[in-house]
């Protein structure tokens, strides 16, 4: 028999009733384009990742407070007080790898503008930190050196706040209070947009460290510092240099474990990608569970199938088909079914992928990988699924067949 | 035994067949014997439970005898596998059903290309419609070859049914109660048909169990309890279509009421 032929007959059948072959069919569009969408959402999330750990700035290490724990870092920090001011200092002035270190400091808190307020995190570090980050100033100036010794009340401002406190006018020079503190407005940073928590990475102020610790937050420890190293070959020495630094300076013995922690670039990369390939894992899990689904009622439909066609069945067979003839008609007609269903799920999937990049303003770039393997798997599924139907209906027995009713 | 020519089509020697097992047996056939040669017109009736079905369905190859032997064209279909069964049915064999059994929503040529599809011998598309025209034609229904089945009458039907079961030049022609869903009129149609395709010189096997329709056949073959009761030549054999020409004579078009009924 002509594949050409089975193809035809197939796609006939489906054809026939087409509102009962798309709901068939529904399970393996929702999780093919449930797939596509989340591996593109996902995928576009770890291009975003990769690039922020990037934007991190450049051969950065970061110092946190507390030891490694178990199975994990503690990162986000502030959790114990073991890194202090003088920490930091120490490791810009004795460490000739470093190029500059800047304690960080982080508050929640109102900030009033006229008769505007908004609620945004200050965060307290030293003049270098722009540098740190290579985080361009759209207008105005950083503070300096200067300004940090003295705990002067300046501040940088970014996107978000120019956006909601000042609506777009120019705010240079003006002064927002935070708790009754002035703070004058000497620089506008340039936007950098999300992140990928959905944190508005814009929404910040900056301020010279002293004046984060003694006036904003009225803590004394710090919660990062982060560090800059001159060279990425530099990067493994540096971080030894630290380490050795500051267990001499927190007079630990031998054999005390570290109070805090040393990450590089690399290793928060290396964490953001673990994380996005479990997030992959159970991606794929879903879509196992739906393409499963999606199987059975393939499966489901196609026994009905064969027992409405079952003369039909009989009339081929008087007529001088083989079982295996029967079979492959039934097969091709559940894995035409499931490959349709796959590109119906394809196109959902594309199309959902780029209103939800360009609504929900996510990251998201297309997965060929992803399209390519749904097409695959919506197949096999077809294939798999139908075969014990189609293995049914070669079975029949041509007499019995044409007898039924 | 039976006396086998080059001209033997179908040879039954001793066919028994037993449905059932244990003590709920039922023994449809209980050995019956049977030469059917070129060229014949037999009609196989009998009362139902005779064993009609059952030796129509040895006949067609859809069952295996059971103890017996069945030659068709010499060769044993006893046998034979299930696959070398349906190669059997589709080069020797053609079916008439009573039901018409054509798939619907599926045009009239299509319907009679597909015996040819499950031949082993590679046909081209083109042959493939070529010959199905040609069937068509040989049913007289070459103006209807797009028609699906539902835009068809009875007759229609069951005329490309005939064209399906001619398509593959088959050894003889396995009939069903061809006419039991027919009116007389059309009955006298297929029958007319089916002594036409015998005059050219097919074999045409009748099961029914309506006398009128023997009285087409040249040989009447009886069944009674799973044995052949009678086996003879019909005596007096008649012409469907002369029989047809007389029944539009008795029966005018015009004589049916045409004009509209006023209902109050």
């Amino acid at each position: 028999m002509k594949i050409l032929i089975v193809f035809r007959i197939a796609l006939r059948a489906i054809g026939r009733n087409i509102m009962r072959s798309l709901l068939t069919a529904l399970g393996i569009i929702i999780g093919v384009s449930a797939v596509i969408t989340m591996v593109s959402l996902g995928e576009g999330a770890r291009s975003e990742v990769e690039e922020q750990v990037s934007r991190l700035g450049q051969n950065v290490v970061l110092v946190f407070p507390g030891a490694r724990q178990l199975g994990g870092v503690s990162i986000g920090g502030g959790s114990a007080n073991t890194l202090t001011v003088e920490d930091a200092l120490a490791i810009q002035e004795e460490i000739p790898e470093v190029v500059a270190a800047s304690p960080e400091v982080r508050s929640q808190r109102q900030v009033v503008y006229g008769n505007r307020n908004w609620h945004t995190r200050i965060y307290g570090q030293s003049a270098d930190y722009l540098m740190i980050r290579q985080w361009p100033l759209e207008a105005g100036r950083m503070f300096d050196d200067e300004d940090v010794a003295l705990a002067r009340q300046v501040c940088v401002v970014g996107q978000t706040i120019v956006d909601e406190l000042f609506e777009g006018t120019d705010p240079i020079g003006e002064t927002i209070r935070v708790r009754g503190l002035p703070l004058t407005v000497i620089g506008v940073l340039s936007r950098k947009g999300m992140s990928l928590m959905g944190s508005v990475q814009d929404d910040i102020i900056i301020v010279p460290y002293t004046t984060g610790f003694q006036r904003i937050s009225g803590r004394s420890h710090a919660m990062v510092i982060n560090v800059q190293v001159f060279d990425a070959d530099a990067m493994d020495l540096a971080r030894l240099k630290i380490t050795d630094l500051l267990r001499e300076r927190h007079r630990l013995a031998p054999d005390q474990e570290d109070d805090f922690t040393v990450q590089t670039q690399e290793e928060i990369a290396a964490m953001a990608t673990e994380t996005s390939r479990v997030m992959t894992v159970l991606l794929a899990s879903i879509a196992g569970v739906s393409m499963l689904v999606g199987g059975i009622g393939i499966m489901n439909i196609m026994l009905v199938s064969v027992t409405e066609r079952t003369r039909e069945i009989g009339i081929r067979m008087a007529i001088g088909a083989h079982g295996k003839h029967i079979l492959l008609q039934f097969l091709t007609e559940s894995a035409l079914l499931s490959i349709l269903g796959g590109l119906l799920g394809i196109l959902t999937g594309v199309f959902a992928t780029h209103i939800i990049a360009h609504y929900a303003d996510w990251p998201a770039s297309l997965s060929q990988q992803a399209v390519f393997f749904a097409f695959t798997i919506s197949a096999a599924v077809g294939i798999i699924f139908g075969f014990f139907p189609a293995l049914k209906a070669s079975r029949l027995d041509p007499i019995d067949a044409l007898r039924h009713e | 035994m039976t006396e086998r020519t080059e001209e033997t089509v179908v040879a039954l020697e001793g066919v028994h067949k037993t449905y059932g097992s244990g003590g709920s047996q039922v023994a449809a056939l209980r050995g019956v014997d049977l030469t059917i040669r070129r060229g014949e017109m037999v009609a196989v009736m009998g009362p139902s439970g005779s064993g009609k079905s059952t030796l129509m369905n040895i006949l067609g190859c859809l069952d295996r005898p059971g103890p017996g032997r069945y030659l068709l064209d010499g060769v044993d279909v006893g046998r034979l596998s299930r696959d070398k069964r349906a190669d059997l049915r589709n080069r020797k064999l053609g079916f008439v059903f009573q039901d018409f059994h054509l798939l619907s929503r599926t045009s009239a040529l299509e319907n009679v290309e597909m015996p040819m599809l499950y031949n082993t011998d590679r046909i081209s598309g083109r042959e493939l419609r070529r010959r199905a025209e040609e069937a068509l034609e040989r049913v007289g229904l070459a103006d209807r070859a797009g028609h699906h089945p539902n835009q068809l009458s009875g007759g229609q039907q069951q005329r490309v049914a005939i064209a399906r079961a001619l398509v593959n030049k088959p050894t003889f022609l396995l009939a069903d109660e061809p006419t039991g869903n027919l009116d007389t009129r059309t009955s006298l149609d297929i029958m007319s048909l089916f002594q036409q395709l015998n005059a050219d010189g097919l074999t045409v096997i009748l099961v029914t169990h309506e006398p009128e329709m023997s009285r087409f056949c040249s040989r009447v073959v009886v069944l009674r309890d799973g044995l052949v009761e009678r086996d003879g030549p019909m005596a007096d054999r008649r012409s469907a279509k002369a029989m047809r020409a007389a029944f539009d004579r008795e029966h005018p078009a015009g004589e049916r009421r045409t004009e509209p009924v006023e209902v109050s």
